[in-house]
């Protein structure tokens, strides 16, 4: 009995500093609209500092709960900043923009807090007073989680008497229903906004910070913490901060019992418990119906076959790529394999963020699920190159299929959000689950059939298989289904009321996307020759989020390719420095925040410009 | 003759392409009313709503008291003095009628506001006892109401309606009237979009009709009073 | 038997009876107008009959078939079609494409994957954009056309499923007078020529009583009249609630 009750406010503990940081990022989202991605970050930056000032500050309770303080402070600080430099250049932006721009700052922020304060674990103390343990029913519960169990609810009644009793207060809730209303009122918005990113980032960095004694400082925190937010966020309904509570509470007790169940899948437990809500409930426990921003004005340009010229072009392309072997040195053939299987992978991701207009941050899921299925088919199943290609994309189908079902109802950032945790469970289960996966160490010898191995034959069937790859995608985009894809992305519920039917042509699209990106993924692990869970995590989702907007959203597939290209050369490049997410982060905020047409749309527009000028020079 | 409170000059909005207002132009006398005639989709509310900076103008000048708006956001426009009651009303649905009050409350312009809470339910009666309701839960009436106590709430010279008496029972009508006129004994100024004619003209002095986002008469109320041929044409009663 | 009978329509938002126990028949070829002041419950009722929304209580039949609850395609494919007050078009395709997508709906060519089975449905999309007017604006964005246009190609997009009933959600609306008159022509003339029946809501008085066979007003969620436009026009209730103007009495209200 004893031991259920602890582990049962172990779980209110935990759900606690769970619970804050997930409040401010549904507080951010109420009032701007935006799902900040550096959320973790924050949190991340909040436990690091107070990590740091608990050290140089004199022992005692006033120095501990003064450095915990200060450094919320300080990141409430930090978040002004970042509002005011950044965010609020993307605040009228489409989704996918603000998305990539908050990632593009949860890179920079890790590269900060590493320079800060070094890639070491860090471990910080108890607070004096409450570093002992107590003694419930005959089981030992540390005293300081005790403490954190009445933290989440006193904060739930503070935000509560601040919304319902303050001036500010009604400002804010004011401000979530109608801005504009709020602004014809006399509110200025602009300074709303930044205090709410403010409040927004201090109890991120509360949350970080109180997290200090009972867990292990490490810099991928960030992820981890965003992934659980995300998850806590959708499921509790977005905006709505009872929900949140409601939701982390639901997600630590479900860990803290699951894992006497099922102790590797606790985190798949929860998944299939947010499934389940969803599905009934598209917008979460205790959250409203969220429409989405609807289409991307940037998109909003008829698709038109490209002509003659570029064909030729694209014919030329090919047969030089053809020849390449015999023109680059070998490591060049390395590079320029790695450069099509990612765009092959990019272009399966532009498929969903283009035409389809859904917004996946989780596409490393099906790229993953491909490598490890191609994987174990070689290694446990013994099957031969091209068998275990196809089932990697069968694995990858299978994987996108099971999403859709779950979200082919959800609008805009639920689905955006919702594709991050399904890749991050993805993840956790090939890290945990080490019977199969290996766990960290992977799986080796994953090698092409002899006869496909010499660098040269492997080139060119990943050359061939992508340029099929690639005329599939146009062929689609062209066809009657990628027609009714476009329709249903710039306005679901006519297309439903002539009698598309958005549902299923989601899930199609998915499953095509996920395919392909599976047939990426199987051919990533034989040019490697290993598979390590680094193919499922959420960096890889987003390196090819940004290889699609630095080539473009608009068009039928040459942004991709181009999008790919210059990225892998960019990492491949940046990779041997000590910054490269510093190089990464910048890029991303460089084309939210600078260049939203990316590299095709920059090209078509100065193209357009220098024909009007040869029109002017002739006339 | 001192310079008017609100003139407006050569405005010119378009969306999606289309030219709403084409050069819309009048001024309005501090303490006087003009309500905007014409029909759906004329550009009436376009118009006060360009006025509130709420959307982007692609021509002319709004001027309030002999200053330019150009550059003013909406909220510094309100601040200055102009309260806004928009068509939808937008009461803020889950906020009470008193937090929606609160919103509508500016601190620079409360001193010596003559528009408080009590004197608001005063005004409108049937908000006091719903005074702790949320507004989502207001019948249509009660929530027009609202929303022009929302904007008196923060002091206004100039007082936008974008056609308050649109969808109400008579009753209510006449209680808004009652409110209305009260409200201007203080001196307030009003500019107010309507389609309804009888209503306009028991409020406003002055008329302005606009056809296809152009003004096409702009005289005092009884000219139109006396031109039935004109309403005719212009308003189809 | 009348084309669409509707029985004890309900739909409650909270405590708003935003549609009560609505009951009506509508004849094939028959024109009807549905008007009232706003959230008198029309658009809720437009949205109960093409299954965007599901009602609380009531039937709803369409040509003998029980079509209550049915999601909307269904709907849609028994010949019940729509256009919205905001014109309701694909922003990001042109105007054929428009029309092409709302016909491979009907082909039930949404999952072709051939991009060829798109062509033999451009010689019909052509032909529909005629019919409204849009031909020369095939190739145009429909973000980049006229809000009348745009409207136009609302209906050819209707049109596109064969409907035998439309109903139109304020199809003048923000529309100048005189391309009013000619929008509501030019649909007379295309309602009359395929005898469909349209259902429509509308604020302009002059454009109801210039197409309407019969007017429906609606108050509060319940219709609480229906008849020629001659009797809505005489009706004392309706003059009471919708030109509610005229219950302001000048000596009872002056100062």
């Amino acid at each position: 009995m004893g031991f259920f009750l602890v582990q049962f406010l172990t779980g209110l503990a935990s759900a606690s500093a769970l619970f804050l940081v997930a409040a401010g990022l549904t507080l951010v989202f109420g009032v701007t609209r935006i799902v900040n991605f550096a959320h973790g970050s924050l949190a991340m930056l909040g436990a690091y500092l107070a990590w740091a000032l608990v050290g140089v500050l004199p022992a005692g309770p006033l120095g501990w709960w003064g450095g915990i303080l200060v450094a919320a402070l300080a990141v409430a600080l930090f978040g002004l900043l970042v509002e005011v430099v950044v965010l609020r250049r993307v605040y009228g932006a489409p989704e996918i923009f603000q998305l990539a721009t908050t990632f593009g700052l949860a890179l920079l922020i890790e590269d900060l807090v590493r320079v800060l304060f070094g890639p070491a674990d860090r471990l910080g103390p108890r607070p004096p007073g409450l570093a002992g343990t107590v003694i419930l029913l005959g089981e030992p519960m540390p005293t300081y989680d005790l403490f954190l169990v009445f933290v989440g609810p006193a904060v739930l009644g503070l935000l509560w008497a601040l919304a319902r009793r303050t001036r500010f207060g009604v400002l804010v809730r004011a401000a979530s229903e109608d801005r504009e209303m709020a602004a014809a009122l006399g509110v200025d918005e602009r300074r709303l906004f930044s205090a709410v990113f403010a409040l927004g980032a201090f109890l991120a960095g509360l949350g970080g910070a109180l997290q200090l004694p009972r867990e292990t400082l490490h810099l991928e925190m960030d992820l981890e913490v965003i992934v659980e937010v995300f998850l806590v966020t959708v499921l509790g309904g977005m905006g709505s901060i009872p929900g949140a509570f409601l939701a982390a509470v639901l997600i630590r007790e479900l860990e803290a019992f699951g894992i006497l169940l099922f102790p590797r899948i606790t985190l798949v437990l929860a998944f299939l418990v947010m499934a389940v809500v969803l599905v009934v409930r598209p917008q979460g426990l205790l959250g409203e119906t969220e429409t989405g921003s609807g289409p991307d004005p940037r998109l909003l340009r008829p698709l038109r076959p490209a002509g003659s010229r570029a064909r030729l072009a694209t014919a030329l392309l090919v047969g030089l790529l053809v020849l390449l072997p015999w023109l680059v040195p070998p490591y060049g053939l390395v590079l320029a394999t790695d450069v099509m299987v990612f765009a092959l992978y990019a272009a399966s991701l532009h498929l969903l963020l283009g035409p389809a207009g859904l917004v996946s941050f989780g596409h490393a899921a099906y790229f993953g699920l491909g490598a490890y299925g191609a994987a174990l088919a070689v290694d446990r199943l013994g099957l031969g190159t091209f068998p275990a290609l196809a089932l990697a994309v069968a694995a990858a189908t299978l994987g996108a299929l099971l999403f859709g079902a779950v979200a082919r109802r959800l609008a805009g950032v639920y689905f955006a959000m919702l594709s991050l945790a399904f890749a991050a469970i993805l993840w956790a289960t090939a890290v945990q689950w080490d019977e199969l996966t290996g766990g960290d160490d992977g799986i080796l010898g994953v090698w092409p059939d002899p006869r496909l191995s010499p660098l040269v034959v492997w080139y060119e069937l990943v050359l061939v298989l992508t340029v099929l790859a690639l005329v599939l995608l146009r062929t689609l985009i062209f066809a009657p289904f990628g027609l009714a894809l476009r329709a249903v992305r710039d306005h679901p519920v006519r297309a439903a009321t002539l009698g598309l039917r958005p549902g299923a042509l989601r899930v199609a699209v998915l499953a095509v996307a996920g395919a392909l990106a599976g047939l990426a993924g199987g051919l990533h692990a034989f040019a490697k020759g290993s598979v390590f869970p680094d193919v499922l995590h959420v960096a890889r989702s987003v390196e090819g989020l940004v290889a699609v907007l630095l080539g473009g959203l608009h068009g039928a597939g040459a942004g991709p390719v181009i999008g790919a290209a210059v990225f892998v050369l960019l990492e491949d490049w940046a990779s041997r420095l000590p910054w490269w997410r510093t190089v990464v982060g910048g890029t991303i905020l460089l084309v939210t925040v600078a260049m939203p047409e990316g590299i095709t749309g920059g090209l078509a527009r100065l193209a357009g410009r220098w024909r009007r000028r040869v029109r002017e020079a002739e006339g | 003759m001192s310079a008017p409170l609100l003139e407006v000059r050569d405005l010119v909005v378009e969306h999606a392409g289309a030219r709403v207002l084409d050069g819309v132009g009048f001024a309005v006398p501090r303490g006087r009313a003009l309500a905007l005639l014409g029909r759906n989709g004329a550009g009436k509310s376009t118009t006060l709503r360009a006025v509130m900076g709420l959307v982007p103008r692609r021509r002319g000048t709004v001027r309030l008291a002999g200053r330019d708006l150009e550059r003013a956001r909406p909220f510094e426009i309100a601040r200055l003095g102009v309260g806004y009651v928009p068509e939808d009303r937008r009461i803020f649905r889950r906020l009470t009628v008193l937090e929606n009050l609160e919103v509508g409350r500016i601190p620079a312009r409360d001193r010596d506001n003559p528009w408080t809470p009590a004197r608001l339910f005063d005004l409108f009666p049937n908000l006091r006892d719903r005074r702790h309701h949320p507004g989502g839960r207001l019948s249509g009436g009660e929530q027009q109401m609202l929303a022009i106590a929302r904007a008196l709430r923060g002091n206004p010279e100039l007082l936008l309606l974008d056609e308050p008496s649109e969808g109400l029972a008579p009753a209510v009508v006449r209680q808004l009237l009652a409110a209305l006129r009260a409200a201007r004994a203080h001196g307030l100024t009003l500019v107010l979009s309507e389609q309804n004619w009888r209503f306009a003209r028991l409020l406003a002095e002055e008329v302005c009709i606009l056809e296809r986002g152009r003004v096409v008469f702009l005289d005092r109320t009884a000219e139109l009073d006396a031109r039935p041929d004109l309403r005719r044409r212009w308003l189809a009663l | 038997m009348s084309l669409l009978e509707v029985r004890g329509l309900t739909r409650h938002y909270g405590g708003v009876r935003a549609v009560h126990r609505l009951s009506f028949d509508l004849a094939a070829g028959e024109v009807c107008a549905l008007i009232g002041p706003n959230g008198a419950g029309k658009s809720t009722c437009f949205a109960l009959l093409s299954g965007l929304e599901r009602p609380d209580a009531g039937r709803v039949r369409f040509a003998g078939t029980d079509i209550t609850g049915l999601p909307p395609q269904r709907i849609l494919r028994l010949g019940l079609a729509r256009t919205f007050q905001i014109p309701a078009v694909f922003s990001s395709l042109d105007a054929l494409d428009n029309v092409r997508a709302a016909l491979l709906a009907r082909a039930g060519l949404d999952f072709a994957l051939l991009p060829r089975r798109l062509r033999p449905l451009a010689d019909e999309a052509r032909a529909l954009l005629a019919r409204v007017g849009l031909e020369e604006l095939a190739d145009r964005p429909a973000a980049t056309l006229a809000y009348g246009d745009r409207k136009r190609l609302e209906l050819a997009m209707a049109l596109a499923h064969r409907p035998r009933l439309l109903l139109l959600d304020e199809p003048t609306a923000g529309l100048a007078l005189g391309e009013r008159f000619a929008l509501v022509d030019e649909l007379l003339a295309i309602v009359r020529a395929h005898r469909l029946a349209v259902l429509f809501t509308e604020h302009d008085m002059d454009v109801v009583f210039r197409i309407a066979d019969r007017v429906m007003v609606m108050d509060h969620g319940e219709l609480i009249a229906i008849g020629t436009p001659a009797e809505i026009r005489a009706h004392p209730r309706v003059r009471a609630v919708y030109l509610r103007g005229g219950a302001l009495d000048d000596a009872e209200t002056s100062p």
